[in-house]
């Protein structure tokens, strides 16, 4: 028997072999990249740079969250439809370039009135610290995008952009967080206004560790009616009020859920370790059931060998 | 296993069953979630030496093996215990009984085999993992459950075969029935999340800043239904080739004629199962295909003639290796039946029909060319095997090998009878010339393509596989009565078959699995650096698309190692049979 | 017959490759040849297989030199003449040669998602040919006059690719009547190959050293347009139908 198997192994390897020969030796021979992340330098032209502008617009950037740029979109700060016309205009003296950066880096210096929180001040955080932390050659493509909205592209890459671009060290890994209520967060802007990652101070109080602070009920109102309790050191009536119109109830419920870590019991049943142990229990026990019941026939039946 | 017999004896068989799957799933559960705890966030991490796409490969393709052999079997088993009742035939009843053996033995395997890939997946690529958990988080619960279901079928069915003999064996068809309707659910859950990362759909946004639009869509993708169709195939075919080599094993290992004779006989029917699910395999591949094609140009391209188009040519020779090989079997297999030798003048023209049919199947769309000799075609293209280059020419020759094939088995069956039907010679004819008219239409319909457009051509190659299946019927149905109470010139000789045979039939098997591991390969890759295409980039290390010697050896790697793990189940089975003979 | 198996598969073989090699012009590539040919002799040996007596037929000639004494000369010249042709061959595949060596091009590479089509994205996948871009006399007019002017010289009068340049190319211009070029493909790849040209290549298939120009540089949307539609018209053919990939 052994030399049989033997023999086959050999068989099977030589057979293998020869289908992977053929793939080796007689196929050619070359590897395929991926296609490199862009990376943007001094030679990186304007075209280039304003379709990486857009791009952060709707991701890191999170400018979407708040801002529009076509007739569906959020209102909670200007259009930005036609920005690089008004850019050049706003400030006297200040070019569309130096105005656009200003209003990205210190949004605080010129707010547009109907935007402005009731002391005057802006609810936009900084483009350049986290949650959207760009870099300043990202800024710059950001600047050009904003810029082809309506006026001229003026924007230029210096070598020292590039350099600081590439000085900061790698952003960290996003957090791997499946709640949903994680993603709710992001979805809603939320995390425009406050803090989920314990970094810094924004507009509204930090939501890490709000569970600390605050019950499932008081969370669930703060977000319903706002200015009912006003967290210590924050100012009334900055956060928008219409969440109660805006989320869907059972959104609701999970970021709740997710804010307060005090989990619904119909949640706790819905736990993956819960249905993985009812289904061992039920299968195991259903044969012990079942072999409990043969047992205690083949003995009634006086069977031999039970 | 327990000793004591009766149903407390197969119930503890059971019980046992049941327990390994628990405590696999269990300790996956747990090695899982602790697995955040243990490293720090990172999109990826690297598994040391062969680095984690190779692991992940290998288990992917490891597991997969196993899955297809534990699916595809109990769909025959069954076909086998049922003509056993139907034809009140205790050996089919023991073949099935044979087929099932291999099964018990495989579930462990194959449920270790999954959870070691997960855990690899969950510790290697967490990242993807929390995608896929986003998208598909209630279909897992639901898998598990289905996962138990089917364990608890498969042991009953195995352990209570004995038991439910008689009149009693309805029940026991009936538990074939549910290990096979959940086998299929099994299927069906895993190839959503296959499609899924190939033809993602209805979720919004990329990376993990998704929502989940459709979960309804992202199960029912455009590649899901045709996943289905082929791995259901593909399944039975490889099911069958590993049947066969077991049988292989058993006779070239037999020390006896009886045995031999046995062994011989299950050889035959793995080895005529794995044929019959592989004609029409083609024809799901293409609609596979053309699915892919018709969601994304790009990876179509990429798939036929863009950086996976020579492992076509690989795979025309392994299929095109099938085939010759099964004939050669039938042919080997006719040496054993009394009056066989009246048909072996029909071995010559088969053999040119497969030769020129494998021939204008591995001719490359894009020839590799010294410059010299590009001159001399005037063009990348030959002016004249351009032409065999494309699909057309292509399909026209795999439908004539399977036409040819299916003659060569005919033949086989008419082997040891002489018709003295009357209806013998016109029923001949009528065969004969309706081999010719589908030859002609075959062919026509192949130099046909070339002048029409691609849309109607792809329409047109329908028609061929229906054609060859009309074909079938139809002299299936005159062969009946053309050789009723046909006279026998000698019953089959079942045993004496030279041992080349038995070598022949390890070849199918091998090259099946080695198919298998190559177009599996293919099918991943042509995502390039996506892990969900155009959803969820693959920014990893292992993101770009291997030399094909490199993927070539890994799967013959594969292969290899699966083919060890295999001989595991055989000697389990061997000595389950054994015990069994000493029991009674 | 059956005592003649051995001589009889040699001379099959030997026919075969003569009618492969002289009967087909242009000569067929080496790798394709020698598919053909491993073909050829696997098929033969499946069939010397196929019947035992028949192998032992096959087989005998060869035992027989082996063993038979009063074959000594001529088994003492096979020892000889094979190691020789052996090292022959190992000599003749490793001697260097003049030749460039073989590429592996890929003549349809996988198309971008999207490429910068004058300073916008052009989305190959999902794009769609313009409206009024289509066949009509105002385009193929417009087309042929364009192809005459600018692709002639290269993909040749008849669109062929024999053009006056052709032969300094290397790899050649494609040949637009040949039923594996762009009646197998979509518009709006055709569309692509032409705007970006040789440098748009995708690492596909190295090496990448087609000389076609980025004729985005040159023509406009339009005229790109109007060309692909006038190569389809000349030739014939009608564009791939792309999948109903809406809603995905």
């Amino acid at each position: 028997m052994r030399a049989v198997f033997l023999r086959i192994l050999g068989f099977v390897i030589l057979i293998t072999l020869f289908y992977g020969g053929i793939g080796r030796w007689w196929l050619t021979q070359a590897e395929e990249h991926p296609p490199p992340e862009l990376e943007i330098t001094v030679h990186t032209d304007a075209d280039t740079l304003i379709s990486m502008g857009r791009t952060l617009l709707g991701s890191r950037g999170g400018c979407l969250l708040c801002h529009k740029i076509s007739e569906q979109g959020n209102t909670r700060g200007p259009d930005l439809r036609g920005v690089g016309a008004r850019a050049a205009s706003r400030k006297p003296g200040m070019s569309s370039e130096a105005y656009l950066v200003e209003s990205l880096v210190n949004p605080g210096a010129y707010v547009v009135e109907e935007f402005a929180t009731a002391g005057g001040a802006s609810i936009m955080p900084v483009a350049n610290r986290p949650p959207a932390d760009l870099s300043p050659t990202e800024l710059k493509a950001l600047v050009a995008y904003l810029q082809s909205l309506g006026g001229e592209v003026t924007v230029e890459i210096t070598a020292q952009d590039v350099a600081v671009a590439a000085a900061r060290k790698e952003p960290p890994p996003a957090s791997l967080d499946t709640h949903p209520g994680a993603d709710l967060l992001t979805q809603h802007a939320c995390i425009a206004c406050h803090d989920v990652k314990g970094t810094m101070r924004l507009v509204g109080p930090p939501l890490t560790n709000v569970r600390e602070r605050l019950s499932a009920t008081e969370i669930r109102q703060s977000i319903l009616d706002p200015d009912a309790v006003v967290a210590e050191g924050f100012p009334p009536g900055l956060m928008l009020k219409d969440f109660a119109q805006t989320v869907p109830p059972d959104e609701l419920d999970q970021i709740v859920s997710y804010l307060s870590g005090e989990v619904p019991l119909a949640e706790r049943l819905s736990h993956p370790a819960v249905h993985l142990v009812a289904l061992i229990l039920l299968f195991n026990g259903g044969v012990w059931i079942m072999r409990r019941l043969a047992l205690s026939r083949a003995v009634a039946s006086g069977e031999p060998n039970a | 296993m327990a000793e004591s017999r009766g149903w407390p004896g197969a119930l503890s068989g059971v019980r046992g069953g049941i327990l390994k799957i628990s405590l696999i799933l269990a300790a996956l559960y747990l090695v899982v979630s602790l697995l955040p705890h243990v490293f720090e966030v990172a999109d990826y991490r690297q598994f040391p030496v062969i680095g984690s796409r190779v692991l992940v490969w290998c288990l992917a393709q490891g597991h997969l093996m196993f899955a297809g052999f534990v699916l595809g079997v109990p769909i025959f088993a069954l076909i086998a215990e049922v003509m056993g009742v139907v034809l009140k035939s205790e050996r089919y009843d023991g073949l099935a009984k044979d087929f099932t053996r291999l099964l018990a033995m495989s579930y462990t395997i194959t449920a270790t085999l999954g959870a070691l890939l997960l855990v690899a997946l969950v510790a290697l690529y967490p990242r993807f993992v929390a995608h896929m958990e986003k998208v598909f988080d209630p279909t897992w619960g639901f898998y598990v459950a289905v996962i138990f279901g089917e364990a608890l079928f498969a042991y009953l069915y195995w352990y209570t075969w004995d038991l439910l003999q008689g009149s009693r064996k309805g029940w026991h068809v009936f538990l074939g029935v549910m290990v096979n309707v959940l086998a299929i659910g099994i299927l069906v859950i895993t190839n959503a999340w296959t499609g899924y990362m190939m033809t993602p759909g209805g979720v919004e946004g990329t990376e993990l800043a998704i929502t989940v639009t459709s979960r309804f869509d992202a199960f029912v993708n455009y590649a899901w239904m045709p996943l289905n169709i082929h791995r259901m195939l593909a399944n039975v075919c490889f099911g069958g080739a590993i049947v066969g080599a077991y049988a292989a094993f058993r006779f070239l290992a037999a020390t006896d004629d009886e045995e031999r004779a046995n062994y011989d006989w299950m050889g035959y029917i793995g080895s005529f199962i794995a044929v019959a699910a592989f004609i029409p395999l083609p024809f799901a591949g293409y609609y596979l295909g053309l699915e892919i094609y018709s969601y994304s140009q790009q990876m179509g391209v990429s798939m036929m003639g863009g950086s996976f188009a020579q492992l076509w040519i690989l795979q025309a020779i392994l299929i095109g290796s099938l085939f010759l090989a099964i004939n050669l079997y039938l042919w080997l297999a006719m040496g054993r039946i009394p009056g066989g030798e009246r048909y072996r003048k029909y071995q010559a023209p088969v053999l040119v029909v497969l030769a020129t049919g494998l021939a204008v199947w591995a001719t490359p769309h894009t020839i590799i060319a010294t410059f010299a000799e590009m001159k001399a075609m005037g063009a990348a293209h030959h002016p004249r095997l351009g032409v065999l280059g494309l699909m057309s020419a292509k399909n026209t020759a795999v439908n004539l090998m399977i036409i040819a094939t299916f003659i060569t088995f005919m033949l086989y069956r008419r082997g040891n009878k002489r018709a003295t039907s009357a209806f013998a010679v016109p029923g001949n004819w009528i065969q004969g010339v309706a081999f010719v008219a589908v030859v002609v239409g075959i062919v026509w319909i192949g130099i046909y393509g070339y002048f029409v457009p691609a849309a109607v051509r792809v329409g047109l190659s329908k028609y061929q596989p229906l054609m060859v299946g009309g074909f079938m019927v139809l002299f299936l149905a005159i062969e009946g009565p053309a050789y009723r109470g046909a006279k026998s010139l000698g019953e089959i000789r079942w045993g004496q078959m030279p041992r080349i045979s038995q070598y022949v039939l390890f070849f199918l098997a091998v090259t099946f699995t080695w198919l298998m591991g190559l177009m599996g390969y293919i099918r991943s890759g042509i995502r390039q650096h996506w892990h969900v295409y155009q959803v969820m980039r693959d920014t990893s290390e292992g993101a770009y698309i291997p030399t094909h010697g490199f993927a070539t050896m890994v799967v013959s790697i594969i292969v290899i190692i699966f083919f060890l793990f295999v001989s595991m189940v055989f000697a389990l089975a061997m000595r389950s049979e054994l015990r069994e003979r000493r029991a009674s | 017959m059956r005592r003649l198996a051995l001589p009889l598969a040699a001379l099959v073989w030997v026919a075969v490759w003569a009618a492969l090699r002289f009967g087909v012009q242009p000569p067929i590539p080496g790798q394709v040849m020698g598919l053909y040919m491993s073909i050829t002799t696997v098929a033969i040996l499946v069939y010397v297989l196929a019947d035992q007596e028949r192998t032992r037929a096959f087989l005998a000639p060869l035992v027989a030199l082996l063993r038979e004494s009063h074959l000594a000369v001529p088994r003492l010249g096979v020892l000889i003449v094979v190691p020789l042709l052996l090292g022959w061959y190992t000599y003749d595949s490793v001697r260097p040669r003049f030749d460039p060596p073989f590429e592996a091009r890929t003549i349809h590479p996988e198309p971008p998602a999207s490429f910068r089509l004058h300073g916008a994205d052009f989305d190959v996948l999902r794009g769609h040919r313009p409206e009024g871009m289509g066949v009509n006399a105002q385009n193929l007019a417009a087309g042929r006059r364009l192809y005459y002017r600018n692709c002639m010289y290269c993909h040749g009068d008849y669109l062929n690719g024999q053009g006056h340049f052709a032969d300094a190319l290397n790899p050649l211009p494609a040949n637009f009547r040949d039923s594996g070029t762009i009646a197998q493909l979509e518009e709006t790849y055709v569309f692509w190959r032409v705007s970006t040209g040789g440098p748009g290549l995708p690492d596909g298939a190295t090496p990448w050293n087609s000389s076609m120009p980025v004729w985005q540089d040159f023509l406009t949307e339009e005229e790109i347009w109007q060309v692909v539609a006038y190569i389809y018209d000349a030739t014939g053919y009608t564009p791939r139908e792309s999948g109903s990939a809406e809603g995905h």
